[in-house]
This record gives C-alpha cells, structure tokens and sequence, in this order.
C-alpha cells in the first residue's frame, strides 16, 4: 500500500496505531472517556429509552387487548375486581403489622439517591446498565434497589423487612463517577456477594426441615403458615450462601442438600455482611440440581425477581458509615 | 465519501442500537440474543464505498462507537474498531465476487462480519480467561450472527436512500 498521494490512508494509519495506543493505555483513561461520551449521549439515550418503553408498553396493551373477545374481558374484569377486594383486606392486615413494626424503623441511617437507567449494554455478552443520578457520593460497590419504601423516613431497621417491602435488590455500582455509573446486574457473570437463603412456608402449608441444635447436630421440625397474611413465611434459620450470577439467573453453588432448599424459597442480600443494613429481596429459587461430585450439596438456580430487562428507575444505596460522614 | 453525514448516520444507528432496538431482543437458554444495527451499517459501507481506505476508516469509526458505549467488563478499548476495519476491508475485497445490491449477499456478508468480529473479540475473553461457558458463548454468537444478518437487508434498504448523498458521483471532468 503507497501512502504518497493518498491523505485517506495516512488517516487510516493513524486510526490504527490510536487502536493499539489504546489497547495499550491504562484502562482508567479509557474508561474515562467511556463515561464523557455516555454522558455527552445522555439525553439522547433518554429519549430513546422513553420511546423504546412507550412503544413496548403499548406493544403489550395491543396484544393484551385485542386477543380476548367480549366475554372473556368481561370475565377478566370480575377476576380483577375480586383480586382488588383481597388486595384492599390484605393491604388493611399489612397496614396494622406495619404500624406495630413502625417502632423499630426509626434512625434508619441509609440513603437512596434515585438514579434512571441510560442505556442497555450495546453488546449482549454482559448484563450491565449504565445510569445516570445526581449526587457526587456514589461509590463502587454500593447496591442498587428497585424502591423506595426504604427511603422513608419512619422505616427500616429489621432484617426481616424484605418480607413487607418488596425492595428488589437488582445489582451493585461496579463504576462510578460524578453523575454516571455502571450497575453491574445480579445475573451478570462477575457478580458475587454474600447472601441468604430463605426457606418459605405458604398459607395453609406445614414444613419439615432439620434445625441445628445449641448442643450440635440436628433435630426435625415441622413449621406452617401463621395464616395472619397471604405472603409466604419465612421459617428457622436462612442459609448463608453465595450469590453468582450465571449471565440468565443467579447461581447458589455447594448448599447443603440438609438444608432441603425447595422451588418458591426466597434468596435475600445478607444484612451482616456490612453491605446492607437489612435484608432486599433478591430472587425466588426456581431449580434445584443435586451435584454431581457430591450428593451432600446442591446447586440452587435463583430467578431475580425484579424484571432486569424493564429497569428504568432504580436507587443507589448508599450505607449507613458514608451517611453518617 | 461525505464524512459528516456517515457521522450523523453512526451517531444515529448507536443510539438505536441503544435503545429502540433492545425490543428486539429476546432471551434464549443461552442468554440474550439481539441484533447489532452498527455491524449492519458497518457492513453496508464495506459493500457500497468507493474505495478500500473509506470502508476501512467507516469500520473503524463504527467499532469506535460500539466501543465507546459499551461497558466494563469489556475487552480493552482499540481492539473492536481494530477488528471492524479489518473485518470492512476483507467485506470490500471480497464484494466483488457477488452482487451487492441481492439481499442474500447483504445477510451472507453481514453473517460473516458479525461472526469474524464477535468470534474475535470473545476470543480475546477465552484467552485471559473470563468467558463463563464456551457453548453457551458460541451459540449466543451463531444466534447474534444470524439475527444481525436478518436485519442488514433493511438497514441496507434505509440507507441506499442516501447513498447518492454519501457516496457523490465523481465528474469526469475535472475543473483545472
């Protein structure tokens, strides 16, 4: 290839030796510049995150609608009526526990900072979103929730609040700068973080499983439902597990097969690692697989409860130490 | 080649790639399968520039781009405009075996570039070790490769529509 009388291949050449530059340059500059052009897109990308949620949304009421005749909707309509009347008695039960459990919620030090979701990773090799928030103290290794119920400022400070709120915990900041940060999503490969098992009983339902015993070893016990709310219960002692995420779900590797996880159990965030002061919801147990190396453990496969390709609004916890600061 | 309207069009096509085009994503056993509009447009300069130099830096500017946006982990910047251009430049040379403007060629191209530049680039994450299952890698690609060369007839429909406007007719007879 001449270059004499051709400027173009002069550019190309440049273009190619910028490449190697910056396969070579330390990746904190890189990532710098990442962050400046995301920012420089934002608002384009907010808008059209906006049109690609409108017309999804839209996608779904037409294909919701237009499948069911007359009396199928009329019918879906007496369902629905009937489902509201046991939201509302349900809603009324909850109001009354919230208010016993309101006294323990006070002098929760957290913060949320609101944070919206710019942009789906371009590439569909990593489940990583990249958001926008407006406060400067977000750092690499906060967690990032769905709600806001913990931003109240009569609530938290039990563990077991993962049980009235719903506060879906959806990934954590693995990069953060002023006003951009990247949330790395509890599915994504590279995520790992300490939590908890859960094991649920359902209204109406008994459960047998082994409780460790103050002396040692383990002694049977059935436990059922209190029947107070509709939700399923959590019963003995959660198993410390840790959270993976397997690029679909998330992955609990080498869990007790003792412990006798089921389809339903709930996974949490653990609220004594420091990490969080209380336990978020993360995900529902869907499959459990005996190891193959060792019967005594099993692999348990987690489906987030949040719905991660639907991520709009999301809150950056930040903990209680920087609170305090 | 008018470069400022190729850069209004890439800007264009990362933006929605970004986002309208995340509907047409849909999740497999193997993890999310989607389209990638840049490889497509990328793909189309390769087959309608005039000369080998433009498809190469078209290739470079739009790998640039989708590096640009893409998020940590990733491999490390320069390696995918490095890739697109070279991927653009074996697209131009070997154009002229078909017919361009067939849309079997455009998804047959298209399936090609996609799969040399992803096939590299998850390469890269093989050989330091951080892919998490090969198969399921290798089949996400095959799925990606394939949904990209689906779309790439369109994209190449849209943008015939301006390729007088970027790819200006020369005179013959040059102004002395």
């Amino acid at each position: 290839m001449r270059f004499g009388k051709k400027p173009s291949r002069w550019v190309l050449l440049g273009l190619g030796l910028v490449s190697v530059g910056m396969m070579f340059s330390p990746a904190g500059y890189t990532d710098d510049f990442r962050q400046l052009v995301l920012w420089v897109l934002c608002p384009f990308h907010g808008a059209g995150s906006r049109v690609a949620l409108h017309l999804r949304t839209r996608f779904d009421q037409i294909t919701g609608t237009t499948r069911d005749s007359q009396d199928e909707r009329l019918r879906a309509l007496e369902h629905q009526i009937l489902l509201m009347r046991q939201l509302i008695d349900y809603q009324r039960r909850q109001i009354g526990t919230l208010t016993k459990w309101s006294k323990n919620l006070t002098g929760f030090p957290c913060r949320l900072l609101p944070a919206r979701v710019l942009a789906n990773q371009v590439s569909p090799f990593y489940n990583r979103r990249s958001l926008t928030y407006s406060s400067r103290k977000v750092l690499t290794g906060d967690m990032v929730t769905t709600r806001t119920v913990v931003l109240e400022p009569n609530s938290p400070a039990k563990d077991e609040i993962f049980v009235l709120g719903r506060n879906y915990l959806v990934g954590r900041i693995v990069h953060s700068q002023a006003h951009m940060a990247t949330l790395q999503l509890v599915n994504d490969p590279h995520f790992r973080m300490p939590a908890l098992l859960w094991r649920m009983v359902k209204p109406g339902q008994k459960r047998t499983i082994y409780v460790p015993l103050s002396k040692g070893g383990l002694a049977k016990r059935t436990f059922s439902h209190s029947g107070k709310t509709p939700a399923p219960e959590p019963i003995g002692q959660p198993c410390p597990v840790e959270a993976r995420g397997d690029g679909k779900q998330i992955v609990l590797k080498h869990v007790p097969a003792s412990h006798e996880i089921r389809p339903g159990d709930v996974l949490t965030s653990d609220s004594t690692a420091g990490l969080l002061p209380i336990g978020l919801a993360i995900g529902q147990v869907c499959k459990v697989e005996r190891e193959k190396q060792d019967a005594h453990f099993v692999t348990v496969f987690v489906k987030p409860l949040a719905d991660l390709s639907r991520l709009q609004d999301v809150y950056i916890i930040v903990p209680p130490t920087r609170v305090m600061d | 080649m008018r470069w400022l309207f190729f850069i209004l069009i890439s800007l264009s096509a990362v933006i929605f790639q970004n986002t309208v085009c995340q509907l047409l994503w849909f999740r497999t056993p193997v993890g999310w399968v989607g389209p990638d509009v840049l490889a497509a447009v990328a793909v189309f300069f390769a087959l309608f520039s005039r000369t080998v130099t433009d498809a190469a830096i078209n290739g470079w500017v739009l790998g640039f781009l989708l590096d640009l946006t893409i998020t940590q982990p990733a491999p490390p910047m320069g390696l995918l405009p490095l890739i697109y251009a070279g991927a653009s430049i074996g697209i131009f040379h070997i154009r002229g075996a078909f017919f361009k403007e067939r849309v079997l060629t455009q998804m047959v191209m298209s399936f090609l570039f996609c799969f040399i530049v992803y096939g590299l680039w998850m390469s890269w994450d093989l050989a330091i070790g951080r892919t998490g299952s090969l198969f399921d890698d290798a089949v996400q690609l095959l799925g990606f490769s394939i949904y990209t060369a689906i779309i790439t007839p369109l994209v190449c429909k849209i943008l015939v529509r301006f390729e007088s406007r970027l790819f200006p007719v020369r005179s013959l007879f040059k102004k002395r």
